[in-house]
């Protein structure tokens, strides 16, 4: 391997050097050609780059060039300055850079005589098409979602974000597949130390293979004991445009349909872009459902539990009496009941999402209807437990971007609850709270704009004012900065 | 929505409210308390802005340690109270580990000041919520044939005067924590002016409800909380035991700030306390509370107030001490 060293003058030498790195590869294609007299050789990857397209955009042209004085250098500086070949402006000097060029799907041109090499883009990879979100569902605005090139992914940002002070950095990660990221954020809107701080973090992470932007996320925790996310994820191009008009930025993995937007914000899980699409008093309600869904999702069974084992008397007698029937049914305590119903519901959707799509809904039904319906004939679980597992089940789809955390949660204060009661609940709230208050995503308060109760947490907050009033602040991150 | 140090003023806030709602029986009648808040809250607030300018002047060594001393103890009376509280309200339910346990497993998380700043405006949030919540549910239930016409004695100010002075470490606290960003003005005197007016509109709405029994009445507050009904929850007092779990973890949360601050070299500015000291912390107030499980903790309490008055005369003379020392060098 000849990494990192300079190319060599000779032709046959530079052709050898790469036989050897890549001559065990069947998609590697090297043709020896003349150009105006001089020996030449054209290397590629026949998967990324096209043959055809490489004759159409360079090779007839060259023909029909006039004959070039000065040698295979005169070559060279006239490919890469006065030719009307789409060359890249910058030669190429060392075999890691000729490397990543030929990764990259580019056309390698070698010319006999000069140390320097041309790169014509000649990339033709397979890719999806543009399809429409998968797990983000909206009604209204755009329905384009990311794909896996990154080219394509800068691009659907920047037709919707068409202002000339948006960047987009392009780096290599220090892994051993040297995947790309693209670093996109808006100059005048971002506050700078956050983007240099976030930089610098990127740069540092080393990872053996990144095949996903969530792999960023846990070096961008600075608490790692905590469970809420350092970032978010969007797949649509519509919701980065608006991240990065908030002031945030945004990170693009090669390969990756999901953008990963930094700093992120507890109440952004409760936000969606039609909520800006609706009326204030709708999406007002909605969002208000939303976390009345997380805290179902999460106390729920755990407050069932507490009530049902330890503070009965909280529940009005006629719901007692039918909770007490239920229960002198069962065999498991109310704990264990709850905590192997949630368990089982969790099995159900884990296999439901990872079983072949034609089987995946029988795994549903099977879960739903017969397992659920015979554990509670056969008395092994009742009615009201099996209700609010599923509530609290329903609960957590509402707040799709929280799903982890919620089940996690939800275990934890089930048997938290089931042990130590009221204490229970109490030191679990806090401990979820705590959490949420304690995450400082790149020195921002998580809880923003929900905490402290200022003017904006009921402006776009826990519900959302009227659009015409709100668009015209555009609330950027770095506004409030102490 | 950026801050480099947040400001601990609910935390605060939180700590003196919380005190208020924990109290074995009430202490006065609203109208002496009304007529001592007018002078006992510039006091209390003076008392910390002189302890801070002495502290600033004379700290040293011997004062710190003190201080993280009060601090810890005052830690274990707060849970001893929690537990006593818990065993007349639940009893054979918890026991004193599980209240150590479960108390102290959220302080990991509130390691940084701001988890505590921001869980501190929640739970005050919800404080506030609750209390509010909890006075509409029982509002049939409040009498005002129940206020106490009778003339008040001096002994009634005297009372209300001796149980408003109880002087907490919130109010000392400032001395030494970093300077803070967007404080208001007179942090103390609203800290001070809060907690007294809480604690009056309370004793206000148990006499309304209590009438002339108030003074007899054991855990006043809880047993108001259970007459409140609701069509889905019958009797509210888990609620607000829950309630009174987090603000007692979060008054704990900043105490161990504090003793960190205190107690570890070159943590002056620091903002969060280390991991590491968890162990040490935990295994240690568990000690403590085992060992003081039996006291009384009513004379408990009081004992603490007056070392904490006494530790304020210590720094007091010892930042006279200092200032006069300084200036007599600059004479000589």
């Amino acid at each position: 391997m000849k990494q990192g060293k300079k190319l060599d003058t000779s032709l046959d030498k530079n052709l050898s050097t790469l036989k050897n790195i890549f001559g065990a590869s069947g998609d590697f294609y090297t043709k020896n050609m003349a150009i105006s007299g001089i020996p030449c050789a054209i290397a590629m990857f026949t998967g990324l780059s096209s043959p055809e397209k490489l004759c159409h955009l360079a090779l007839e042209m060259l023909d029909r060039d006039p004959v070039m004085l000065g040698g295979s250098k005169g070559l060279c500086q006239y490919l890469l300055s006065q030719s009307l070949v789409p060359a890249e402006p910058n030669p190429i000097e060392d075999w890691d850079a000729l490397i990543e060029m030929l990764a990259n799907g580019m056309t390698i041109l070698l010319i006999d005589g000069c140390q320097q090499a041309v790169a014509f883009s000649t990339q033709e990879m397979p890719q999806r098409s543009i399809s429409t979100p998968t797990g983000e569902g909206n009604m209204r605005g755009s329905q384009e979602a990311f794909t896996e090139l990154l080219r394509n992914n800068i691009s659907l940002i920047r037709r919707q974000f068409r202002s000339g002070s948006l960047v987009a950095e392009i780096y290599t990660a220090k892994t051993r597949t040297k995947t790309e990221y693209c670093l996109c954020y808006d100059r005048t809107l971002a506050p700078k130390e956050t983007i240099d701080a976030l930089r610098n973090r990127l740069a540092e992470i080393e990872l053996p293979v990144l095949l996903d932007s969530a792999y960023f996320s846990s070096f961008l925790k600075q608490d790692k004991l905590n469970l809420f996310p350092a970032a978010a994820y969007t797949e649509r191009p519509a919701t980065v445009c608006a991240r990065l008009c908030e002031g945030k930025a945004v990170v693009l993995v090669s390969g990756c349909p999901y953008a990963l937007v930094v700093p992120s914000f507890f109440a952004e899980h409760f936000e969606c872009l039609d909520d800006y699409a609706s009326g204030a008093v709708f999406s007002g309600v909605i969002r208000l459902l939303k976390y009345v869904a997380f805290i179902l999702a999460v106390f729920g069974p755990g407050l069932y539990v507490m009530a049902v084992s330890f503070a009965p008397e909280i529940i009005p007698v006629q719901l007692l009496t039918k909770l007490a029937q239920a229960e002198t049914a069962t065999p498991l305590p109310p704990m264990l009941e709850m905590l192997s119903v949630t368990l089982l519901l969790e099995i159900v959707r884990e296999a439901g999402l990872r079983a072949p799509q034609s089987i995946s809904h029988t795994v549903s039904l099977v879960g739903a209807l017969i397992i659920g319906e015979t554990a509670v004939s056969a008395g092994i679980v009742s009615v009201p437990v099996l209700t609010m597992a599923a509530a609290a089940t329903i609960a957590t789809l509402a707040v799709p971007s929280l799903y982890e955390q919620s089940i996690l949660f939800r275990f934890a204060v089930i048997i938290l609850a089931g042990i130590f009661g009221v204490l229970g609940i109490a030191s679990s709230a806090l401990i979820i709270l705590a959490m949420a208050c304690g995450s400082e995503p790149f020195g921002y308060d998580y809880l923003y704009p929900l905490m402290p109760l200022s003017r904006i947490s009921w402006r776009d907050g826990f519900v959302r004012s009227i659009w015409s009033s709100l668009a015209k602040s555009g609330e950027v991150i770095g506004k409030d900065e102490t | 929505m950026k801050r480099n140090c947040p400001s601990l003023l609910a935390a605060l806030t939180v700590g003196v409210l919380v005190n208020v709602l924990l109290r074995y029986q009430s202490a006065y009648w609203p109208r002496a308390g009304v007529a001592t808040l007018v002078f006992c809250a510039p006091l209390l607030a003076l008392t910390g802005r002189l302890f801070s300018a002495a502290w600033r002047s004379g700290e040293n060594p011997l004062f710190r340690v003190l201080f993280a001393i009060l601090l810890f103890y005052t830690s274990a009376l707060e849970l001893l109270r929690f537990w006593d509280l818990s065993k007349r309200l639940y009893p054979g339910v918890l026991s004193l580990t599980a209240i150590c346990f479960m108390t102290l497993l959220p302080v990991i998380y509130l390691r940084r000041v701001s988890a505590i700043s921001q869980t501190a405006h929640v739970v005050l949030c919800l404080l506030i919520l609750a209390t509010t919540f909890m006075l509409l549910t029982v509002l049939p239930h409040l009498r005002l044939t129940n206020l106490q016409v009778k003339p008040l004695t001096l002994s009634d100010f005297s009372a209300a005067a001796k149980e408003q002075l109880f002087l907490y470490p919130e109010y000392l606290l400032p001395a030494f924590l970093p300077d803070q960003a967007k404080t208001p003005r007179h942090p103390l005197l609203r800290v001070a002016v809060s907690a007294l007016a809480f604690d009056v509109g309370i004793h206000f709405v148990l006499e309304l409800f209590y009438g002339a029994a108030l003074p007899l009445c054991v855990d006043p507050v809880h047993a108001v909380a259970r007459c409140g009904a609701l069509s889905i929850f019958n009797r509210l007092e888990s609620l607000q035991l829950i309630l009174w779990a987090m603000a007692i973890t979060l008054k704990l949360a900043l105490y161990l700030y504090g003793i960190s601050l205190l107690l570890i070299p070159g943590t002056k500015n620091a903002t969060s306390v280390r991991l590491q000291s968890f162990p040490l912390y935990f295994a240690g107030l568990w000690l403590l509370c085992a060992f003081l499980h039996k006291t009384d903790l009513q004379a408990a309490m009081q004992t603490r107030s007056t070392l904490t008055w006494l530790l304020v005369v210590l720094v007091a003379m010892g930042g006279v001490a200092s200032w006069l020392c300084k200036k007599l060098k600059r004479c000589f």
